[in-house]
């Protein structure tokens, strides 16, 4: 007589058999962010040679001198710029002539620089694509002229000011940044990488794991409800408390999955457009050449991550039965979880534009601790800093989540609105069909 | 009474059930014996269904009585739903699953040892009559393989109460014939009880022991298919349904 599998392992097989297969799992979760990191990937390293041609390659500058002669800092200017005076010519014949930057100058610029008033110019610029490298073009060319300007002055005050040096007047204070952070002095660069760490990765981390659980795990209840195979499931001499158990493992381990293929699609990416910089730069330059971009954490702010994540991912995926187990089918699963999502994601939103949520009001902070994303957040950001109470407290508010919202999974499950829809939403479907 | 719990499969008494404001079911009552098959008949929204769910531990009800051998489903709850099978009405398969992935999967879930899961599905590959189709996923199967599949899957198991919701509801006659015949020797091999519902006079005279009329939530007539056109002097079942509500039916049709 042979011992038999566990029940459990039994409807966690049939889980992860039924999961996997089906098309949103499987391309939305497990192939999708590593076959779009990949093609995103591709298409940014081709484009990054692009890049690099079009940083490489100095503006066609023109002066237009408007109202007389131009006088010797216009002049100055022009040989600065390798730019070629005109004048009685419209701005459109000079684009024509193939021109893509022109100065607009004229004697008032002239008089304001020798007096020692601020002087506007007006600089038009003819992109020849709409893309970053492109269109920060200009700035460089406003800086430039800038720079020479000061130079001029510079010259001219040095004739009658011998004593005063130069680079004093050209640039009569230097400042060199350094940032002090927990004791330590730290360089912009070094900060950047901090700061990229906290308002980005973290917030993708959450965002591609929890948002991913959650839509899995309302799936799960979608598709059973979808194929009607829940009645005959809930036939089955097996507990509820067992049902939910196998659904929750089910999940995990493809949210898990989910988690690496972006992980690891979002890797892959990097290092392609890492690969294209670098290439179109040797290009160039004739040198090797990095992207220079990297995101690191201190060893213990992965590992309080970690549980952070972990105890998130539990909350999402408990919370995307509860969405999930009110629809009526799949799409309607999605939607529900990807409204809910979209929902508990608005912290992290804020994350994106740079709000500190540990600097937010208590009344805020009361609120946000009912948004598993936000704690995460939280517990993240203060793991960095050091706040240990916060990030303890943060692990206290999940476990706290996970309990109250496995309650009501649980006794949603055991209880017959999962079949009969509940009454409160049947009762409001049956309006909303009597008003159409 | 000891004597007639010996004999008896199922006991149903005063049974109530309501969703939000409608009551569903009005004091049903009424018993199966060992090895009888049992019809439930009425019209749409009568509270056949309802009445299935309940017995199968899917609702619970409002206040009533019910014993599967001897057994309070509440209670019990796992070890009720180890002797009992249901197919639902309108139930449907795992898409993704081969079809003998799900007998397989019922078999494991209810087979105590992996000899007695193998003689489950070995079962239930026969009843089911798929032959090779078993090895392909469900989702290529026509309603008729489905609902063979899943009356096969209801059978293999063996319960000693199979209840089913409309056994043979949008099958061609074809397959209906298969079906009828797969529950009548199911009875015949395992001395089971089998609890079904349906809309078919014709079926229901040609499987049934014993017939109860349900409507708008009460049991209204018991008896054998004979007894009842007797009761109500009609030459077949649908007359005796149509009697046994009266004028009402007229209502129903208006």
């Amino acid at each position: 007589m042979s011992r038999k599998k566990s029940k459990l392992r039994i409807l966690i097989v049939k889980e992860l058999k039924e999961l996997s297969k089906e098309r949103i799992v499987l391309f939305g979760l497990l192939l999708g962010p590593l076959i779009m990191y990949a093609v995103m990937g591709g298409l940014a390293g081709a484009a990054a040679g692009k890049v690099v041609e079009q940083a490489a390659k100095p503006p066609k500058v023109a002066i237009l001198f408007e109202g007389g002669e131009p006088g010797n800092i216009t002049k100055a200017l022009a040989q600065a710029l390798n730019a070629t005076i005109y004048t009685g010519i419209s701005v459109e014949d000079l684009l024509n002539m193939g021109y893509n930057s022109i100065l607009l100058l004229n004697n008032s610029f002239e008089e304001n620089i020798t007096k020692g008033i601020p002087a506007s110019i007006t600089l038009i610029y003819k992109p020849e694509s709409i893309g970053f490298v492109e269109l920060s073009k200009p700035q460089g060319i406003a800086g430039a002229v800038s720079s020479i300007v000061l130079q001029v002055v510079a010259d001219y005050l040095k004739q009658y000011m011998p004593d005063i040096s130069a680079g004093f007047l050209s640039s009569p204070v230097r400042t060199n940044i350094e940032y002090y952070y927990k004791g330590e002095l730290l360089s912009a660069d070094q900060l950047q990488g901090l700061v990229m760490g906290v308002s980005l990765a973290i917030p993708l981390a959450v965002l591609m794991t929890a948002v991913s659980a959650t839509q899995v795990a309302a799936i799960s209840f979608g598709l059973e409800k979808e194929a009607k195979t829940l009645e005959k499931l809930f036939t089955l001499p097996v507990s509820r408390r067992s049902l939910l158990v196998s659904k929750l493992a089910a999940v995990t381990v493809l949210a898990i999955g989910g988690v690496f293929s972006y992980m690891a699609g979002l890797y892959i990416y990097l290092k392609m457009v890492e690969r294209g910089f670098a290439a179109a730069a040797a290009e160039q330059t004739g040198e090797e050449a990095t992207l220079g971009f990297t995101i690191t954490l201190p060893t213990s702010a992965i590992i309080v991550l970690g549980i952070g994540l972990a105890l998130t991912l539990y909350v999402s995926i408990v919370i995307g039965f509860i969405v999930g187990s009110q629809a009526s089918d799949v799409r309607g699963s999605q939607l529900a979880a990807s409204y809910i999502s979209f929902a508990l994601a608005i912290p992290l939103f804020m994350m994106f534009f740079g709000v500190d949520l540990a600097q937010l009001s208590t009344g805020v902070k009361i609120l946000l601790a009912l948004d598993p994303y936000a704690v995460l957040s939280m517990i993240a950001t203060s793991s960095i800093t050091g706040d240990h109470q916060m990030v303890l407290s943060g692990f206290g508010i999940l476990v706290a989540q996970g309990t109250f919202w496995t309650l009501i999974a649980t006794r949603l499950l055991s209880s017959e609105a999962l079949i009969t829809g509940h009454p409160l939403i049947m009762r409001l479907k049956k309006r909303m069909t009597r008003s159409r | 009474m000891h004597e007639s719990l010996t004999n008896t499969a199922l006991i149903v008494e005063d049974l109530w059930k309501s969703y939000d404001q409608v009551i569903a079911l009005r004091g049903v009552s009424f018993e199966i014996r060992k090895g009888e098959i049992f019809g439930l008949i009425g019209p749409n929204g009568a509270g056949k269904t309802t009445t299935l769910r309940i017995i199968a531990g899917i609702l619970h009800p409002d206040k009533g009585v019910i014993r599967i051998y001897g057994k309070d489903p509440m209670r019990d709850e796992v070890e009720v739903k180890r002797i009992i099978s249901y197919l639902p009405e309108d139930a449907g398969v795992y898409r993704f699953l081969k079809g003998i992935e799900f007998l397989r999967f019922l078999a494991e879930i209810y087979a105590e040892t992996t000899e007695e899961a193998e003689r489950m599905i070995e079962y239930g590959s026969r009843i089911s009559g798929l032959g090779e189709r078993l090895w392909d996923p469900m989702k290529s199967y026509s309603k008729g393989m489905k609902r063979r599949l899943l009356l096969a899957s209801t059978l293999m198991t063996k319960p000693k109460l199979a209840i089913l919701d409309e056994p043979t509801s949008g099958l061609d006659v074809y397959h209906s014939v298969l079906m009828r015949k797969a529950i009548k020797n199911y009875v015949k091999e395992t001395g089971a009880s089998v609890l079904l519902s349906s809309h078919n006079m014709l079926e229901v005279e040609y499987l049934c022991d014993r017939v109860a009329f349900i409507d708008k939530g009460q049991i209204i007539a018991v008896g054998t298919p004979e007894e009842l056109k007797q009761q109500f002097d009609a030459s077949n079942l649908e007359e005796a349904f149509i009697n046994a509500v009266g004028g009402e039916v007229e209502e129903h049709v208006a």
